[in-house]
């Protein structure tokens, strides 16, 4: 039983952890649209130059 | 699809795959632009990818609207919504989130393919939205800038609810978990500790996540009204009451578990149906079609400039030409115009407007160039209040909505006295059982389904709807079509193309050319179809001549002075099934033209499949008797009736008892109104939105079938729907009342039959789509 002690805070520490990551991906926006990133799975990402760009902005 | 002909000598457009006669591998200049810009970026894989994409089935050539988007130059904005229309595809999903490749200056484009809604950002100091537009453009996708942006609160609000969700998931689960062994027969110090902390983990779902239900019922109270969150709180009350007091005397009953479930199952299938009425209500599109986005401004120094009308502010003077839309509503600056008010009024005759009369936004200048004041802009000018008011309207009660509202209630009082009642008589003998019934009972019994299934069905209806090309007022509009035991046609463009052709021209008097050209003259100034038919027909004459005292009497036909003799072009009342048309001068009969119009060719089967519903058809037109008589026999209808006016025919379709009525927004106004349910079919859509409610943006009949169908669809669904409901609380209550049920079994059951009863929903529209 005294394994409880230990147990039942991981279960509630993985909880936690589920809860932060679902907070950060609502907040950025992730379930704003639900049916196009299904669809961009099926493309490939075609590496193109550009996108360097993008990111040091 | 009228486009795609492939006959012998067709060929297959590169780009869009459409059959197309003549030469050269491309339907159109659109497509060749758009072939050379992807192969020039190197980016022909979009051909790989669209022949893999099963779903796509080009329906019309890719040609740019070349409409001007120079007015969006000046937004302030760094971020911008378009509609845009044609999107169906992997394909264009590919390619616009390119944009900012193709255009440099455009930092993001994020398109979202269930709503068609493109997300552009850009660097205002490298580009304009005019560019990116022209550039969406000449991609193929009209675009449809979205000004009105008030999507912020929206999401906020999304969010803010699914931040409920998940800390009541984690809680539940957690909760759920401690139970679990409470349940198993853990006892002692551990069972202690776990009640503890079910307890602790059970305070952010009561005071974070099941806010909403508190808010919502100490409104409905303070509206003295119970609403269907009531039972909820009442559940989550007593049973936080009644876990705390066995908490405190030691006991380890702990209601946690169940009411956090309820919480999170809840708040999961609000989200679901959510989502769902979102995605129906997407006015904005139809919304822009209703007034102009670009004005010019009037400066002081008496220039003009072209702008968006976002930047207008009250007392600006703005100019606004003939046949154009007035923007706003504003005080006429110069000395009188005609206006055509259909669209507010539901009169198409231009009514005289004179110096300092007041111009509404949505109407349309017909006469002259006028100045105005702006008094009034946007969401504040009639127009706009008519708006609110219309999709207030989409979200109305209908009497099945309200009858189901009536009895969720009543179930809500039933329900709350039926637990109060088996609290008391358990109270001398067990008061923890009356309790765990009284607990059981309010959370199984379940008002939701009835209070969101049938607004749920409803939605789904007009959804489904919507992607057919069929615009429903209101959902009552589909409750209405229940009754409709007749239906009546209007002629001219509704069950005919109205495509006049010229078929006869029968000169009285020899002087032909000159005839000829007055008759181009007058008619090239009016929209009538008839004009429009003789412009064509007449279109070799190229050289209008000089009109004054040019005048259009509605339904009848043109009239104007040219070089000295008064001309007339009028309907003749003649006996025969074309429409006849006789050519004046000074009273003098010149000409008589004869004109056809015909039958869509799909008119046989739709009166066919109404006739199979059992309906009854009638086709009422302005024509003479004999040509209305020769269209309905050539469509299959029963009964024609023709010679009538408007007021006529408004008569008529009040007489029949329970009609639908199909004819032209602005002609039939008055019959669309008068009829159980007025279909207006395209063209006029700014009247269809005052006086009928339906609107088809579709062309031809076959939306009809649709719309019969929905209504069918719509009807069995609701009813299965309650009686599922029905089946479903008697006996939950019943079990719960009995004690047959543990609060936690009710805390799942109940949210199961709510998601029963939606995805039940959901399937049948899905299924019916096919």
């Amino acid at each position: 039983m005294s394994i409880l002690v230990f147990l039942v805070p991981l279960a509630l520490l993985l909880a936690g952890t589920a809860l932060a990551g679902f907070i950060y991906a609502v907040k950025s926006d992730q379930y704003e649209d639900l049916d196009t990133p299904a669809y961009k799975a099926l493309l490939d990402e075609t590496v193109l130059p550009k996108r360097k760009e993008e990111k040091n902005e | 699809m009228e486009l795609a002909q492939s006959g012998p000598s067709a060929a297959h457009c590169l780009h869009c795959g459409l059959a197309f006669r003549g030469n050269g591998s491309f339907c159109c200049g659109g497509c060749e632009t758009v072939y050379g810009l992807l192969h020039e970026k190197g980016w022909s894989e979009f051909y790989s990818i669209r022949s893999s994409s099963p779903e796509i089935a080009p329906k019309r050539p890719v040609r740019a609207s070349g409409a001007d988007f120079s007015h969006l130059a000046d937004l302030e904005d760094t971020s911008l919504k378009f509609f845009l229309e044609g999107i169906h595809c992997l394909s264009c999903l590919w390619l616009l989130e390119r944009l900012p490749e193709l255009l440099p200056g455009i930092q993001s484009a994020k398109l979202n393919l269930g709503t068609s809604v493109l997300s552009v950002t850009i660097d205002k100091g490298r580009i304009s939205f005019a560019d990116v537009a022209d550039l969406i453009d000449r991609l193929g996708y009209p675009p449809e800038p979205l000004m009105a942006d008030d999507d912020e609160p929206r999401k906020k609000e999304n969010h803010r609810l699914l931040m409920r969700i998940g800390v009541a998931a984690v809680c539940a689960g957690n909760i759920m978990l401690l139970a679990l062994s409470q349940y198993g027969g853990l006892v002692g110090a551990g069972s202690r500790a776990f009640s503890l902390l079910s307890f602790v983990l059970f305070l952010p779902v009561l005071f974070f996540s099941a806010t909403p239900f508190f808010s919502a019922s100490l409104q409905s109270i303070r509206n003295r009204r119970i609403s269907i969150d009531v039972p909820v709180v009442l559940a989550l009350l007593a049973g936080t009451t009644l876990s705390i007091i066995n908490l405190g005397r030691g006991r380890d009953h702990m209601y946690f578990d169940s009411l956090s479930m309820l919480v999170f199952l809840l708040l999961s299938s609000r989200y679901l149906l959510r989502r769902m009425q979102e995605a129906q209500f997407q006015v904005a599109p139809l919304l822009s079609y209703l007034r102009p986005d670009k004005v010019t401004r009037v400066l002081a120094s008496g220039k003009t400039e072209s702008v968006s009308l976002k930047a207008i502010v009250i007392g600006d003077r703005l100019l606004v030409e003939p046949g154009e839309k007035i923007p706003a509503d504003g005080i006429l600056d110069t000395a009188e115009t005609h206006v055509d008010m259909a669209l507010l009024t539901g009169e198409s005759a231009p009514v005289r407007q004179l110096q300092g009369d007041l111009l509404l936004a949505g109407t349309t200048n017909l006469t002259n160039e006028v100045i105005l004041r702006i008094t009034a802009l946007q969401e504040n000018t009639r127009l706009g209040g008519i708006l609110e008011r219309v999709q207030n309207e989409s979200r109305m009660r209908t009497p099945l909505v309200e009858f189901s509202d009536k009895a969720a209630r009543l179930f809500t009082y039933a329900v709350s006295t039926a637990a109060l009642a088996v609290f008391l008589w358990f109270l001398g003998s067990n008061p923890e059982e009356g309790a765990r019934r009284a607990l059981a009972l309010v959370i199984v019994a379940c008002p939701c389904v009835l209070a969101f299934a049938i607004p749920f069905a409803g939605t789904l209806t007009l959804r489904r709807l919507s992607t057919l090309g069929i615009f429903v007022k209101n959902p009552a509009a589909i409750e209405a079509m229940f009754q409709v035991k007749n239906v009546a046609f209007d002629k001219t463009g509704t069950l005919t193309e109205g495509n006049f052709r010229v078929k006869r021209w029968l000169s009285v008097a020899d002087d032909e050319t000159i005839t000829k050209a007055a008759v181009y003259s007058l008619e090239l100034k009016s929209r009538h179809p008839v004009a429009k038919a003789l412009v064509r027909f007449l279109s070799h004459v190229k050289n209008p001549l000089p009109i004054s005292d040019f005048r259009e009497v509605h339904g009848s036909g043109v009239s104007g002075r040219i070089g000295g003799a008064h001309y007339e072009v009028k309907k003749l009342a003649l006996e025969t099934s074309d429409t006849n048309v006789g050519v004046y001068r000074d009273g003098t009969l010149l000409a008589r033209i004869a004109l056809g119009d015909t039958i869509r060719k799909e008119a046989n089967e739709v009166i066919h499949w109404i006739h199979a519903a059992g309906l009854k058809t009638s086709l009422l037109s302005g024509d003479s008797q004999a040509a209305t008589a020769d269209a309905a026999k050539d469509a299959g209808i029963e009964n024609a009736e023709g010679n009538l006016l408007p007021e006529d025919k408004a008569e008529n379709v009040k007489t029949k008892t329970h009609t639908l009525m199909v004819g032209d927004g602005a002609n039939d106004a008055i019959a669309l109104a008068a009829a159980t349910v007025g279909v207006a079919t395209e063209g006029s859509m700014e009247a269809s939105l005052k006086s009928s409610d339906v609107y088809l943006a579709r062309r031809g009949l076959y939306p009809l079938i649709d719309l019969f169908s929905a209504s069918t669809t719509y009807r069995k669904v609701v009813w299965r729907n309650l009686l599922f409901s029905g089946a479903y609380n008697i006996a939950g209550a019943t079990l719960a009342l009995t004690g047959h049920i543990h609060p936690l079994t009710a805390a799942i059951l109940m949210p199961l039959s709510s998601a029963t009863v939606f995805f039940a929903t959901l399937f049948q529209f899905r299924g019916a789509r096919k």
